[in-house]
């Protein structure tokens, strides 16, 4: 039996939305165009389908579920809730069987019907179709907004209808029984509002989130929700869903249970961290009122699931499945309010990470005697991602879903993750511990561990030595060495050094004998280094500035034999140390005698000290065979040949020196040194390039800066740039080709692996953000590891380690530190070693690698680890900046704030923007509290950022309140101090201030919203609160589109409406619609002129958008017109005026409003004549749409000359004349002559109906002469009198002053008249 | 249940009922209230869905839909026994 519930419900009446309503709605708002929203399934029905049961049974539902025929009406008081009666969805049938592919023509109308927003306040929120495909084939399709439905009432839903229609069929009894009534939900919600139950869970979850966790994803990037999501779908084999129940069993924690919490541990592998935020649905619907309405009520719980890996799997999951328990006790608050009460509104805010949703009652739909077959083609928005589990039951037949937002993931991560997080459950349902289960697939790990390091390449098993002894005995009178002008020959640098090996050699210097060389850059310097070698020993380079205690501690700790230094250092040493002056050296007798004990591949090449961030410089010592490598792969890679000239300009502690000082020397090619003090001028070192014709040069990316901002960089040309030692930004890298036409490399690689491991080509088509670090180099393995040594999934932080055959061989003298940092390789054969760099890194899919900054920079900040090099990426990819670094500070104790120093591109960068595209970009805890501009970055001798040399930002305590400095601020910070209730009123309210950071949430949003709008005009909707959120920005916002588009020659003034006159009153408003050229400002000056003064609205062309589609009819644009201004005034008497083609529109306009019941007290033309007199001319030219836009600024086309008839020409003679139109951007007019263009044609195909009502009349009196056009061509499609009004004026001059004077008399006076006999 | 039909799930003790509940909600069987809004105790679909299984397998006529429309013990035991459903 169907029980039409009492009619009492029924009543249109007004109603409050649910909590879970507003919910959706505000989020609508936000992007009211956005049709994510809806939600939609179909089934598919084969066989004998009872039409008229399945139209009575939906008939029956629709009056049964009030939600179904919801429409928000907004109010002062904010939004409410209407059932109309009109909007029930009633069974549309469409017959398709005359389409050549009638299935493929319902899908594609359900996909485009799906693709149309809906507008609550507007549209039916709901839609049931049958598209008849054929004898007993049909699609029964049902389409409802998300704020009518969610998942569970769409199950209820169509179960009922199922039911119903079987009764119908069979006879039987049906076994549902009638929907409860959407208002027992309203008032469900209201009392729970009231009770103490809601204080408790209030209190309860604010417990729960008081240390303001940041919640982590499977991505690291945030993004609003999109208009669509991507979906892949998994089944998972048999067994899975076994040993998942026989898990269920033996830790008596239920299966969804189960599911929920390894999927919570299976965010946390990406998201890092010790807990997972995920949201889990309630469904909210079991109790007393909800039960049984089909109506949106779910709600989202934000999960805290502490991820403890290494307890029993069983104690873990029961421990979880606790806390979910406890959780739910709590389930009815809702966690849009939660994230109100936490400040979470707006923007990117997040409360909790992916959600994770276990719908264990998978049962199909069916209907006697059809075959049928679900498709669900929505569920409403996506933020991040939802991960769904499908099963009985029972737990069988278990399958995963992942839909996500495509701005954060693409269709081949997401099927990369059904993939991952299938082997995931798969491995962690027969796992002792969560700790064993590894986060990739065999694949996966195959992939990131063996693929992407598949370097291996041959090398020679030799020594530097031997490699340069070669070039020298190769080519003797090439030149090898520059310096001062003075070059000498391979053969000469043969001599010398050889001269040097053997006085060190009889000093007992051989292999595995550390000698120190303290000298500035010199031919001494070079001789230094290769004779020290060629003596079988390894260099120790000092810099001479170095503090003599730092000198004594390296020397010490290095325990090297003797120590090379020019005369005027060596008073710097400590006592007792061996010293060789470099002073003699030119003197040194050739010794041919002396044995030489050459070093082999395994022997030291050379000890270089770092200094780290924390602890004492501990000294790298690298091997021959490591450093060869090194160097043959740079070689060979780049191509480097014997007419290469490289620069050596880096201090030879700093380990880049390493390849300068000697890939010259195994080419073959000449090596250019640097003046001591050239490395720091960049004039110097462009002078140098220049004149010694360099090829190749290595920059710190800091020094690149410098050196770019130099004008004497400008246009030098060289075969290649290597960057190292720092980040290189996208920023820079674009500045550098603009300013050097050179290769661009950047190389990555720390002291312990023999200078660089990994390269990237930045060169001038490389549009990577952030710039990669790139590729392993020869015989070298890179490993992105996660806290238990397990490959982390692409796009997922970990630490950067490093194999192969260039690691150091130790800290010299150091097993403590070797053993910390140098640690078996799990990867590797028996015996391998990785580095642990301590830098953060990620994957990109195509396995280059993304530098993230050093692990020990990193930060956390209210708990969450924040990436600096991140936030730094995104400023530099402001393009203001020419160098930017962000600390975490601890100026103030307990206060740890980000602070960002910038240096400006072309002057001071202008912080408040980049502070705007930052909290665009990032979440609003990565955007820098403070930002510092400064001239340059200080930096260290080396070159290098000096980080302790940054000054401590201006930061006062209490953040400063910035005064208003306009009018308009001035009025919005009162505004917002009411609105936010703010105690001290609005001297507390800075104009920075963010409306959602002081306590603002939606609800006060849409009151601030009504609040504007009394004041200014605005045309969007609460988005803009939401985009402009403090009063500067907002009064930015407001005076820009305020002046509108007569003074600004902006697209300001090109939106669908706007407002001509505004007032309090609460006269019936007139709506003008556009003349052909789409633009409706031409009114502005009759809707001032009207008395009483009254709303006036303008319509204009949506097609003034250039991506906006084309209506297809002037009927179409009629409709839409039809619907914005019910949207604008939701109930008539309606007024409504139009010139020109605005008349031929308004008339239709007026067409449709009747039909929909509405009144038309006012349907003015202004010189508008049929359609009919232009069908069967040929439709206009470019040259006609822009003859039409002459007429249309006011102005007889015929005065301007045939040659000026172009775009530019007629912009040039709008210009000239002062008309506004002649002020807007080439787009824009391009946007109104695709208009006139556009609307000539729908001209001439339009056919009039009839307005049943008055039509006022307007004539151009001086016009038309010798023509036949007359009002009476209205006669046939007016149905009441044409009250016709001659003007004396031409049809082009009808918005002028004097023409608008005449028609405004005779519109106040009919005003008035209506007021009176109204 | 002033009925004259046999008993459907005699098994279905007020005793046992309670202790079910208690088990499937991690509660204290002492802090439940028969006349308690079971979702207030965090019963949700998953759970109401198990032990309508049980219950099922014990004999009581009881459907999903009853359950959750009433989410009460004292509601819930005159269920399992014959009870009529309220709407």
């Amino acid at each position: 039996m169907t029980t039409a519930p009492a009619p009492d419900v029924r009543e249109a009446v007004l109603s409050p939305l649910t909590q879970a309503e507003l919910g959706i709605w505000y989020a609508q708002r936000i992007d009211p165009a956005n049709p994510v929203f809806n939600t939609g399934q179909y089934l598919e029905l084969r066989g004998p389908l009872d039409i008229d049961a399945l139209r009575r049974a939906i008939d029956t539902v629709a009056d049964e579920a009030d939600a179904l025929a919801l429409r928000v009406v907004e109010t002062g008081d904010g939004p409410r809730a209407l059932v109309d009666e009109r909007h029930r969805p009633r069974l549309q049938q469409v017959d398709l069987t005359a389409a050549a592919d009638p299935l493929a023509e319902a899908r594609a109308r359900i996909v485009r019907d799906m693709q149309t927003a809906v507008d609550p306040t507007r549209d039916p929120v709901a839609v049931q179709v049958l598209y008849v495909l054929g004898a007993g084939h049909h699609i029964w399709y049902q389409r409802i907004h998300h704020i009518a439905i969610d998942g569970y009432g769409t199950t209820l839903l169509t179960a009922r209808i199922c039911d119903l229609y079987a009764s119908f069929v069979t006879g039987r009894e049906p076994v549902t029984v009638p929907f409860g009534p959407r208002n027992a939900v309203v008032a469900a919600g209201q009392d729970y509002m009231a009770s103490d139950r809601f204080a408790a869970d209030r209190q309860f979850w604010l417990d729960q989130f008081t240390d303001r966790p940041e919640p982590g994803s499977l991505t690291p990037r945030v993004a609003l929700t999109s208009h669509h999501y991507l979906t892949v779908n998994v089944e998972l084999p048999a067994d899975v869903g076994e040993r998942l129940v026989a898990l269920s069993a033996s830790s008596g924690v239920v299966w969804p249970d189960v599911l929920a919490a390894l999927s919570a541990a299976y965010v946390q592998r990406h998201a890092g961290g010790d807990e997972a935020i995920v949201g889990l649905p309630a469904m909210e619907r079991l109790g007393r009122a909800a039960a049984r309405v089909p109506a949106m009520v779910m709600n989202i719980l934000p999960a805290r699931i502490a991820i403890d890996e290494d307890a029993p799997l069983d104690e873990w999951l029961t421990r979880t499945a606790r806390h979910l328990q406890r959780l739910r006790r709590h389930a009815r608050y809702r966690g849009e309010q939660l994230r109100r009460d936490l400040g979470l509104i707006g923007g990117t805010r997040r409360l909790h990470g992916p959600l994770v949703n276990v719908l264990p009652f998978d049962a199909p739909f069916e209907l006697p005697g059809l075959e049928s077959r679900l498709e669900i083609v929505g569920t409403g928005p996506v933020d991040d991602m939802t991960i769904t589990w499908r099963a009985d039951g029972s737990g069988r037949g278990l399958r995963l879903e992942l839909d996500a937002n495509p701005e954060l993931y693409s269709i081949d991560e997401l099927k990369a993750h059904a993939d991952r997080l299938g082997h995931f459950l798969a491995r962690a349902v027969e796992a002792r511990r969560l700790a064993d289960v590894p986060t990739l697939t065999p694949a996966e790990t195959t992939h990131w561990v063996r693929t992407v390091n598949d370097t291996a390449h041959p090398v020679p098993d030799t020594t530097l030595v031997a490699l340069i002894e070669r070039q020298m005995a190769r080519r003797p009178d090439a030149p090898a060495l520059r310096f001062g002008g003075v070059t000498w020959s391979y053969g000469e640098f043969d001599r010398r050094t050889r001269a040097l090996a053997a006085a060190l050699a009889r000093r007992g210097v051989g292999p595995e004998t550390i000698v120190a060389v303290m000298a500035p850059r010199s031919f001494e310097l070079v001789t230094a280094l290769v004779g020290i070698m060629r003596a079988g020993g390894a260099y120790l380079p000092i810099d001479p500035a170095y503090p003599a205690d730092r000198v004594a501690t390296m020397l010490r700790s290095s325990k090297a034999a003797l120590v090379l230094a020019f005369a005027a250092d060596a008073g710097r040493l400590p006592d007792g140390v061996p010293v060789m002056l470099l002073d003699d050296l030119q003197q040194l007798e050739a010794d041919e005698s002396t044995p030489l004990t050459p070093p082999s591949p395994d022997n030291a090449a050379y000890v270089i000290y770092t200094s780290g961030s924390t602890g004492e410089p501990k000294g790298a010592l690298i091997e021959h065979r490591a450093i060869v490598n090194r160097l043959e792969w740079m070689r060979e890679f780049y191509g480097f040949d014997e007419s290469d000239r490289l620069l050596q300009k880096t201090p030879a502690t700093f380990d880049v020196s390493v390849w300068e000082f000697f890939l010259a020397f195994t080419t073959g090619a000449l090596l250019v040194v640097a003046p001591p003090d050239a490395h720091r001028d960049p004039a110097w070192l462009a002078a140098i390039i220049r004149e010694e014709r360099i090829t190749t040069v290595h920059f710190v990316p800091s020094m690149l800066a410098v050196f770019l901002a130099d004008p004497a960089s400008a246009g030098l040309e060289l075969r290649r740039v290597f960057c190292s030692g720092e980040e290189l930004t996208a920023a820079l890298r674009d500045r550098f080709h603009e300013v050097i036409r050179a290769e661009l490399h950047n190389l990555y690689g720390p002291t312990e692996a023999a200078v660089d491991v990994t390269w990237w080509n930045a060169g001038p088509h490389d549009r990577s953000s952030p710039v990669p670090i790139g590729f392993p180099v020869w015989n070298t393995q890179m490993y992105i590891l996660d806290g238990r040594l397990r490959p982390v999934p692409p796009g997922t932080i970990g630490d950067l380690y490093i194999a192969g055959v260039q690691l150091a061989r130790e800290y010299l003298n150091r097993p403590d530190l070797t053993a910390e940092r140098f640690v078996p390789d799990p990867f590797g054969p028996a015996g391998a070693r990785m580095y642990k760099t301590g830098d953060l890194a990620r994957w990109r899919p195509d396995g280059a690698i993304e530098f993230l900054g050093r692990s020990d920079f990193q930060v956390k900040i209210r708990g969450l680890r924040i990436e600096l090099g991140e936030i730094e990426a995104a400023i530099a990819d402001t393009g203001a900046v020419s160098q930017v670094v962000v600390i975490a500070r601890d100026d103030r104790p307990g206060d740890r704030q980000l602070v960002a120093y910038l240096v400006g591109r072309n002057g001071a960068p202008d912080v408040d923007a980049i502070r705007e595209q930052l909290a665009a970009r990032l979440p609003d805890y990565m955007v820098p509290a403070a930002f510092v501009v400064l001239d340059e970055l200080p930096l260290s001798p080396n070159g290098k950022l000096l980080r302790s040399a940054l000054p401590a930002p201006d930061l006062r305590a209490g953040a400063p309140v910035r005064p208003p400095r306009t009018a308009t601020e001035a009025a919005l910070v009162e505004l917002f101090a009411d609105v936010l209730g703010v105690a001290d009123g609005p001297s507390a309210v800075g104009v920075d201030d963010d409306f959602f950071g002081m306590g603002g949430h939606s609800l006060l949003a849409a009151q601030l919203m009504t609040r504007l709008r009394e004041r200014w005009p605005i045309d969007g909707g609460l988005g803009v609160v939401f985009a402009h959120p403090t009063p500067a920005r907002l009064a930015e916002y407001l005076d820009r589109s305020q002046r509108g588009p007569a003074d600004t020659p902006d697209d300001v003034g090109l939106g669908p409406v706007i407002q001509l006159n505004r007032t309090p009153g609460d006269e019936p408003a007139l709506f003008c619609i556009h003349p052909a050229g789409g633009l409706a400002w031409c009114y502005r000056r009759l809707a001032r002129a009207l008395e009483p003064a009254r709303n006036v609205y303008g319509l204009q062309a949506r097609t003034l958008d250039p991506a906006a589609p084309a209506p297809p009819s002037l009927d179409a644009m009629a409709a839409d017109y039809a619907a914005t201004i019910r949207s604008l005034q939701p109930q008539g008497p309606y007024e409504l005026a139009g010139w020109s083609v605005g008349g031929i529109l308004a008339h239709t306009v007026a067409i449709h409003l009747r039909d929909a019941g509405e009144e038309v007290s006012l349907l003015a033309m202004i010189d508008a004549y049929p359609c009919d007199r232009w069908r069967n001319e040929p439709p206009p030219d470019e040259s006609a749409a822009l003859r039409a836009l002459v007429l249309i600024a006011g102005h007889d086309p015929s005065t301007v000359p045939a040659s000026q008839l172009t775009r530019e020409g007629v912009t040039a003679f709008l210009r000239a004349a002062g008309h506004p139109m002649g002020a807007l951007s080439d787009e824009a007019l391009s946007g109104v002559i695709r208009v006139v263009s556009h609307n000539s044609l729908l001209v001439r195909r339009h056919h009039h109906r009839v307005f049943d009502g008055d039509v006022l009349f307007f004539r151009a009196a001086l016009d038309h002469q010798g023509t036949t056009l007359s009002p009476d061509e209205w006669r046939p499609y007016v149905r009441g009198t044409i009250d016709v009004h001659d003007v004396p004026s031409l049809h082009a001059h009808l918005m002028g002053p004097e023409a608008t004077a005449v028609m405004a008399r005779v519109l106040n006076g009919r005003g008035s008249a209506v007021s009176r006999n109204g | 249940m002033s009925n004259t039909k046999p008993d459907p799930a005699p098994s279905l003790t007020l005793e046992r009922v309670r202790a079910d509940i208690a088990r499937i909600l991690q509660a204290d069987e002492a802090d439940i209230a028969d006349t308690d809004n079971l979702i207030d105790h965090g019963l949700d679909s998953i759970r109401l869905m198990a032990l309508t299984q049980e219950w099922q397998a014990a004999g009581a006529p009881v459907t999903f839909d009853q359950l959750a429309a009433w989410p009460e013990i004292n509601y819930w035991f005159s269920l399992l026994h014959g009870g009529r459903p309220i709407h």
